[in-house]
Order: structure tokens, then sequence, then C-alpha cells
């Protein structure tokens, strides 16, 4: 069955035709004619459809459900957000104490008393509560990083699901808003996954709520369902709270049992060298990932390098959260953050990725930061850091299996996961951009397809 | 002696082990209860011996540091033994308490 033909589009610098049968790329060439939904591509580029190799996709779509802090810069914007009619539970996302001042129960109590309110920390690991949702909680058998007295919950997510009977949230905006920037596939990089989120994304996929393919990874042991692939064991590292090393160790080893690869969370010079000790004590295996690689000693690039792994970068940090890095990160350790073209010109692989809801859902966004490298405010930070258009192109063109990979191509045979742009690639990489993307096409299905 | 972020160190004179969190910007000789620290896999030295002037615990989890050279080390295995590097005594880091920089 002939499913799709896209017409007129650049490919490898030439003008041709795609015809798509059965989810993949069934003919490519001149003057392809077909019976079947047709696409003009105008001279548009197709590119492979963009990976995010680390999102969350439910904190994600519950984050479209929510108050949002980000840009909200002083105590007083944020007490003006808070202050929204309604009943219920009011939860909001992207507080920082450097924009909004320190934030604890009764500070929370005094600016948003009537109803109960949850606020995340823009990390996403701290919750803070006021008295009236305190009061809502069983707090017999509360765990560790639970602090009443504050309000502050630090890195017990399931156990405030599990208490506040979190509902699964609408996929479909968040579904929406990916293919809409050219995303066709995601890494599900949650260290709090299990059978129960497995199975709720999984539905959404047979559903059809959400067209991206989805890989995932999980804290513990994690059985697939549906077409959802299996990653990596995320293991989360929090810098104020190190594990014993042989705990880490343990954990290593447990992860390989489960016939599993590792993604380390490391944000912070610490997190990253007891990551680095344990990989080199464990081993390593091609695939296995540092997320987000904040902080990078340039004295650390070589044995990232040895041991193979990859780095899964968030280059649109530095532009999001960089003045805020420029203000409190000692200057010494400036050009040590999200690393890219230093790591890459030592033979480590970089792979990029939103972390959304904890940064942009925006990949072009991201490209373009990871080529400037400035500030919101203009600053430049970590310059030696700038890759070149194509190369930052390419963060979102390895395989969900090994984001190392080099880039997918659309190729006779492959998968029909595709973004199609409004312009040549010449053109569009000198301002790359979401309103580049003409259409989005997933497993030979159109995701996305932009008004002309 | 070099320190390699993620390089793991043994001290001669008890059971403390450590992790480089950085490197120091010079060159140095980092030491424990008055010895030198030893590479994870190092055969014991014989005859070791802790100076009981230098005999501070090392929690697990502690990291230490030197402002000068700007090395820091974490605690991997508790022991005893105050680290020194060039003679200078590392201080221990207070870690922040919130989510640290991401």
């Amino acid at each position: 069955m002939t499913d799709l033909l896209i017409r007129n589009c650049e490919l490898g610098g030439r003008i041709v035709d795609i015809l798509i049968e059965g989810g993949r790329v069934a003919a490519i060439g001149p003057g392809i004619r077909a019976r079947c939904e047709t696409i003009d591509a105008r001279g548009g580029a197709v590119i492979p459809g963009l990976a995010d190799h680390h999102i969350h996709l439910l904190a994600a779509a519950a984050a479209r459900a929510s108050v949002n802090l980000d840009y909200a810069r002083g105590v007083d914007e944020m007490i003006a957000r808070l202050s929204v009619s309604g009943r219920g539970w009011l939860r909001v996302t992207g507080y920082h104490e450097h924009h909004h001042g320190p934030l604890d129960r009764a500070e929370l109590d005094r600016i948003a008393p009537g109803r109960p309110v949850r606020v995340q920390h823009q990390t996403g690991g701290l919750w803070i509560l006021n008295s009236v949702a305190i009061a809502q909680l069983d707090l017999a058998g509360a765990p560790a990083g639970v602090n009443v007295i504050s309000g502050h919950f630090a890195r017990v997510d399931d156990w405030v699901r599990e208490q506040l009977r979190d509902t699964v949230p609408d996929l479909k905006p968040i579904a929406h808003a990916l293919a809409a920037v050219g995303v066709t596939s995601v890494t599900d990089a949650s260290v709090t996954n299990d059978q129960r989120s497995m199975a709720a994304i999984a539905k959404a996929r047979a559903d059809r709520i959400l067209p991206q393919s989805v890989t995932m990874m999980s804290g513990g042991p994690l059985s697939t369902d549906g077409d959802i692939a299996v990653g990596p064991v995320k293991i989360l590292l929090d810098d104020h709270d190190l594990p014993p090393l042989d705990e880490l160790i343990d954990r290593f080893v447990s992860a390989r049992t489960w016939g599993r690869r590792i993604a380390v969370h490391c944000v912070t010079a610490a997190e990253l060298a007891l990551a680095l000790a344990a990989f080199a004590t464990v081993g390593s295996i091609s695939g296995d990932r540092i997320e987000h690689g904040g902080v990078i000693a340039i004295d650390a690039i070589p044995e990232i390098a040895r041991l193979g792994l990859t780095v899964v970068t968030q280059s649109a940090f530095p532009f999001e959260r960089g003045d805020r890095y420029l203000a409190t990160v000692d200057r010494r350790d400036i050009g040590d953050l999200y690393r890219c073209g230093t790591l890459k010109r030592a033979g480590v692989a970089v792979a990029g990725s939103s972390d959304a809801p904890y940064g942009t859902l925006d990949p072009w966004c991201a490209m373009r930061a990871a080529i400037d490298r400035r500030t919101a405010d203009g600053q430049s930070i970590g310059p030696e850091e700038a890759l070149a258009p194509r190369a930052a192109l390419a963060l979102y063109l390895g395989s969900q299996a090994n984001p190392g990979d080099a880039p997918r191509r659309v190729e006779l045979g492959a998968p029909a996961d595709i973004c199609l742009l409004h312009e040549p690639l010449d053109i569009a990489t000198a301002d790359l951009s979401h309103e580049l993307v003409a259409a989005t096409i997933i497993a030979g299905q159109i995701a996305h397809h932009a008004k002309a | 002696m070099e320190f390699k972020p993620g390089s793991r160190w043994r001290s001669a004179v008890g059971s403390a082990e450590f992790v480089v969190v950085r490197p120091p910007r010079t060159a140095g000789v980092l030491r424990s209860g008055g010895q030198n620290l030893l590479v994870i896999d190092a055969p014991v030295a014989d005859g070791a011996t802790l100076d009981p002037a230098l005999a501070d615990a090392l929690a697990i989890g502690k990291r230490y540091t030197d402002s000068e050279s700007g090395i820091e080390l974490l605690v991997s295995k508790a022991g005893v033994g105050t680290l020194t590097f060039d003679d200078r005594t590392l201080v221990l880091k207070e870690a922040k308490q919130l989510p640290s920089s991401d």
C-alpha cells in the first residue's frame, strides 16, 4: 500500500521525490508518481526526524496544567503568578531561590494560604508544600526527604504522587508540541519510571495519542509494554547526598545483570567524579551515558573519552539559565559548564536533549544556543564549546538506542521518521528555528503539517 | 601523583579511600595521616604508620578541599588520617542542601 509521497524535496543537495510505503522509505528519485497523499516540499530539505534524548514525558504533560515560574523574575512576580483564582490543588513549576528568594512552608502560607499548593524546584528535585497541602497527606511512614516543618519534600516524587493519587496527565498536548518542532522519537529519562508509567505511555502509543516512538529509562527493573523500548538504567546522584562508592558500584552491577546500559545524572563535579570512578571499576559498554554533564573539568574529558561514554547535554541551559550561572558559579568553573565543542574535539560522543519540562522543549532553541553560546541576556558563556550549525543539528540525529551514533539518514529502507523543512539545508542552517518545520512524519504518518 | 577526576586512591595507614573530584592546579604531594596516598590497587606498604597528630576521622561522603591548589577529594570509604596537600590541611567542604547547580 502506498502511503505518502513527498515531492520536490532537497536531499543530499539534490531535488528528489520520496515515496513512503509501510512506514519506510520505499523510493527516492526524480519524477516519482503515485496515487496517494502528496506533500509538495517546494525545495525544502528533508532531514531525519529529531530525537530528544532526555525528556520527562509525564512531568512535561503535567507541567502544561501548572502555573509556571520560568522567566518570572523576583519575589513579586512569583507572588503575582501564584495569585490565580481557583480551588483545589495548585501545581507550580519552575521555582528557583536565585530568582524568587527562599521559599518554605511558612512563606508559602503567607503567599498562598487558601488552597493546597505544591511548588516544584526548577531542577525537579524538590517540592515545597503549604500547610493546607500538608494537612491532606498521610505522614505516617513518610520517607526521609520529607521535612514537614520546612515543607520541603526532596526527591520523594513517588511518594507524593502516591499520596495525591495523581492521575496520568493528558499526553496529547505534549505530543503535538513535540511534533510541531520536528521531534519523532524521545527517551524518557525519569528515574521514577516503573510498570505503571510504562503502561500509561504504552497506552498513549496504542491509542495513537503519542506518535513519537519512546525509549524508557527507569531506576529499577523494567519490562517492555507495547512497542516501548527499555533504555538504560537511570542512576540519580545528589550532590549533597552522594552514595558510598561501593553502593553505586552495586547498582551498576545490578544494571548489568538486567542486561541494561547505564545513564548517570551528573550535573556537578562530584557527581561526575563518582560516576567515572564507578564506570572505571565496573567497566563501560557502548551506549553508557553521562546525563547533563553540567560541570566537566577539562581533566575529566580524557577519562570520559577513554570510557567511551556519551554525554547527553542540554545545550539550551547555558542560554536559559546562563545568566544565573554567571552570577553564582565560581568564575574559574564557568568554562566547565555544559561542554560541547571540547568534548567532541576530544572524541567524546555528544547528543542533544531538552530535559523538558525543566528546559525548553524546542530543540531548535537548543541548537542555536549550542552555536551561539550566549545567555538570554547576551553574555558569552564558554565560547570554545560552540558548535558549527550542522554539528548542532546532528546532536538530535543519533539513534535512541545509541545517541552517540553517527547521524541517521533518510535513505532507502529506513524508517520514515522525517522532518521536512520549509527551506533548503544551507538556508535553514544559517538561521535554525522551529519555524522551519514544514511537516513531521513518523513511521510514514503525518504527525504535523504546518499551514503553508 | 596525577589526580584525575574520578581517579581512586587509598590511605597507606588505614581503611580510608578517596575519589578525586577536582584535580589540583599545581603538582603537589597528597597525604593522609602523614603518608602519601596510594593508587587504589597498589600493594599495602609495609611499615607506614599513622602520625598521631594527623589522625582526624574521615567520614564517608564528606568532601575535603585545599583552596590554594583547588584539589577536592570525596571520601568513598571511611577511615582515619588527616588529609594534607603539600602539608596544608584540607578543610571539610559543606555541601549545599538544595538541589545543586543544574
